[in-house]
């Protein structure tokens, strides 16, 4: 392997507009040779866009693809060393399996048959579908197609994988085992994925790095870790995983420590963390619901609201509980199932408390308060 | 016990009910005979219909493909295979003088050795002019189908609308239309004459004599525009069903728009090719009218002959025979183009 460090791809400024309408604003990032990195966002925000002006099928307004250090802007898709997992998969229907393989190197042609033959069955048996050369992809289940579509990429060796929502057409299970062999995969042939999805879960489990993107904006690029604990943006807090805001104003600043007090009413201590904030600022405060935990009282001044509980979803593992407060912002928190309090029942009052470094603060209120995952019509239009 | 064997009995009773309606349709038999048939028919019908009615659920679950059926084979049988065997029987029969309406069934094989020593010219015209009228449909048709399917957009509707709608008028009409306009004092030749390039036509075959009505060329056209839609619209549908997606993977994986188009997209419409070609060379082999109006008397296809000798000669036996070759070899030349070209591969 090469320089682990090289960048495969750079979008330099690049910007994508349909008449009046900006679908990439100011995308402008570089992806590492080897690394496994996620486009994320609601539908319409501009990643699949993004994949597209990668492949070729869509020049940019302006700015600069790169491919490997070249500018590739304006370089059309056959002549492009990245290859694409289409999110249906587009298997040629009239070929066998093989054949749909064999056709970026029989395209290429850069290679004898004999070449050929021996590299696509290589790669049928790293997607384990060897067996399977001589199907019809219609004779094929969904994952099977769906590892087809990878081999028929990866044979072309390409600098880059781009995968448009590859697994949005599995089942639950079969996806989250899709997860781990796109995972395995990717390690055997080092090369880089970049990946398109509106599964936040998926990001995260699967990517080395990921840039999140709304309404054309990048919004943040980080490691999955970086972008869960300190989100650089209310949306980025709001669309990873589910989270609990709280709009509220600086009281008091003591450097480490801001005091705010949230429209509801509650007084609570919240560390600074990266930015500052003056007194009078609008804030929000982000908790993320697995850290809450139930209380009879709120022990530690500053860290826990009161509220009633309105509802206890039992989840296996985990229940979820719905406080909801005075002011009726729902907060949701998620707790260990097997240690519940025998007082923790539906339409009691009770407490919602976490540790001091649970907090995280963001500047500007939420356009809706509490839970981002209890209001359908809310998550719904997030996605 | 006779409700388990329903299958049977449906399939039995119409095996039965069809051949007694081709004896009444073809008239095996004479006077009486007839109301013997006729009540087996309805005998048959009804026993099946009593069975259904009182055979419980599971005869009527097994009978219902039959009954589903019904209706088709017997209109089927009444009046396509009933004429045919009249056809076939006549065309192997005698008229007992020249104005004779009576015929005797004598396997006069000469009808036959008449429809081709006499008419092997129109066949062979039909043939051949209504081959190049299939080739030249896919070759306007096939592109105009991919910009309405791939290009369309929200036109779609409205530009295969515009295909259609020409047919809206009666199809004689059309083509007497087309004798108007391509007529020696028409706008075309008008116009070729202006340019001169009238030579240019004749030297290509498209003029004869500085007509452009009255030719080959006007007969094939006039085959061409008329059968149009009948290709059109089949690769139209199954070039529709491709998924874009396609293409954008055949770039994807190193192949020119071109090489795209030969290795996915043509591939995948030959179903929609071949139902057009059947579509349209059948018709056209056996289309009288064409050559009518816009031919000569070199010209004449055998569907004129066919035309001519039943309605004016009024020579059915040698018509019937003619009929009955167009007929054979039309299956024969599908039955070998499905065998080339068959679409059965297909997904």
């Amino acid at each position: 392997m090469t320089d682990e460090k090289r960048s495969v791809i750079e979008l330099d400024h690049v910007r994508k507009q349909y008449g009046d309408f900006v679908a990439v604003h100011d995308a402008n990032f570089s992806i590492a040779n080897g690394e496994f990195f996620a486009m994320l966002g609601p539908s319409g925000c501009g990643k699949t866009t993004t994949l597209k002006m990668i492949a070729g099928f869509e020049q940019p307004t302006s700015g600069r693809v790169l491919l490997d250090g070249d500018d590739v802007s304006a370089v059309p898709p056959y002549r492009r060393n990245v290859n694409t997992v289409f999110q249906q998969y587009a298997l040629f229907p009239h070929m066998t399996v093989f054949d749909n393989v064999a056709f970026g190197p029989r395209s290429a042609k850069k290679l004898d048959e004999a070449r050929i033959k021996k590299d696509v069955m290589e790669m049928l048996e790293v997607v384990r579908l060897d067996k399977f050369a001589h199907r019809k992809p219609s004779q094929l289940s969904g994952g099977q197609q769906q590892r087809v579509a990878l081999a028929r990429a990866l044979v072309n060796f390409p600098s880059a994988l781009l995968l448009d929502e590859p697994l949005a057409a599995l089942d639950l299970k079969l996806r989250e085992a899709m997860q781990i062999e796109l995972k395995r995969i990717q390690r055997e042939v080092g090369i880089s994925f970049v990946f398109v999805t509106h599964d936040q879960g998926e990001a995260i489990t699967m990517s080395d790095r990921i840039a999140v993107m709304s309404e054309g904006q990048v919004e943040q690029i980080g490691t999955p870790e970086q972008i869960y604990r300190s989100p650089a943006s209310l949306f980025v807090a709001g669309f990873i995983g589910s989270a609990n805001l709280l709009p509220a104003t600086v009281e008091s600043n003591s450097g480490q420590q801001l005091h705010v007090r949230t429209t509801g009413g509650a007084l609570l201590n919240v560390p600074q963390g990266d930015a500052t904030f003056s007194v009078g600022d609008r804030v929000c405060v982000m908790l993320r619901p697995e850290r809450l935990q139930p209380a009879q009282t709120i022990t530690t001044a500053g860290s826990g609201v009161e509220g009633t509980l309105t509802d206890l979803v039992y989840q296996g593992a985990t229940a979820r509980l719905i406080v909801r407060q005075h002011d009726d912002t729902e907060l949701s928190a998620l707790v260990d199932a097997t240690s519940l309090p025998h007082w923790v029942r539906t339409g009691e009052t009770m407490c919602l408390v976490w540790p001091n470094d649970c907090p995280y603060v963001l500047a500007g209120w939420p356009e809706r308060a509490g839970a981002t995952t209890t209001n359908v019509d809310h998550v719904e239009a997030a996605l | 016990m006779l409700a388990r064997r329903a299958d049977n009995l449906g399939l039995a009773a119409l095996a039965v009910a069809a051949v007694c309606l081709v004896a009444l349709g073809a008239g095996w038999f004479d006077g009486p005979l007839n109301a013997l048939v006729l009540l087996v028919l309805l005998v048959v019908l009804g026993g099946v219909g009593v069975l259904a009615a009182f055979g419980g659920p599971e005869a009527r679950r097994l009978l219902a493909p039959y009954g589903l059926m019904k209706p088709g084979l017997l209109w089927m049988a009444l009046f396509f295979l009933a004429p045919v065997w009249s056809l076939v029987r006549i065309s192997l029969s005698t008229k007992e003088s020249r104005f004779s309406v009576q015929y005797n069934f004598t396997w006069a094989w000469d009808n036959y050795s008449r429809a081709f020593s006499d008419f092997g010219g129109q066949f062979q015209r039909a043939f051949l002019y209504s081959l190049i009228a299939t080739l030249l449909t896919i070759v306007i048709g096939y592109p105009v189908a991919y910009v309405i399917a791939f290009r369309g957009g929200r036109f779609k509707n409205l530009l295969l609308g515009l295909v259609v709608i020409p047919f809206f008028t009666s199809y004689l009409i059309r083509t007497i239309a087309w004798s108007t306009i391509l007529a020696d004092q028409g706008p075309i030749v008008s116009l070729l004459n202006t340019f001169g390039l009238v030579n240019v036509f004749e030297w290509l075959h498209i003029m004869e004599n500085g007509k452009l009505l009255n030719t080959p060329a006007a007969v094939i056209g006039g085959l061409t525009y008329n059968f149009l839609p009948f290709m059109l619209l089949p690769i139209y549908v199954s070039l529709e069903k491709i998924d874009p997606n396609l293409v954008n993977a055949a770039n994807d994986l190193y192949s020119t728009p071109t090489a795209a188009f030969r290795k996915v997209v043509f591939p995948l419409s030959i179903p929609g090719v071949f139902a057009g070609t059947l579509l349209t060379f059948i018709p056209a082999a056996g289309d009288f009218v064409n050559a009518q109006f816009l031919g000569n008397p070199n010209t004449t296809m055998i569907g004129n002959s066919i035309q001519d000798q039943f309605l004016k000669q009024n020579n059915y036996p040698v018509a019937s025979a003619m009929s009955t070759v167009l007929m054979v070899s039309i299956t024969a030349l599908v039955l070998l183009y499905t065998r080339f070209f068959g679409t059965e591969e297909l997904a």
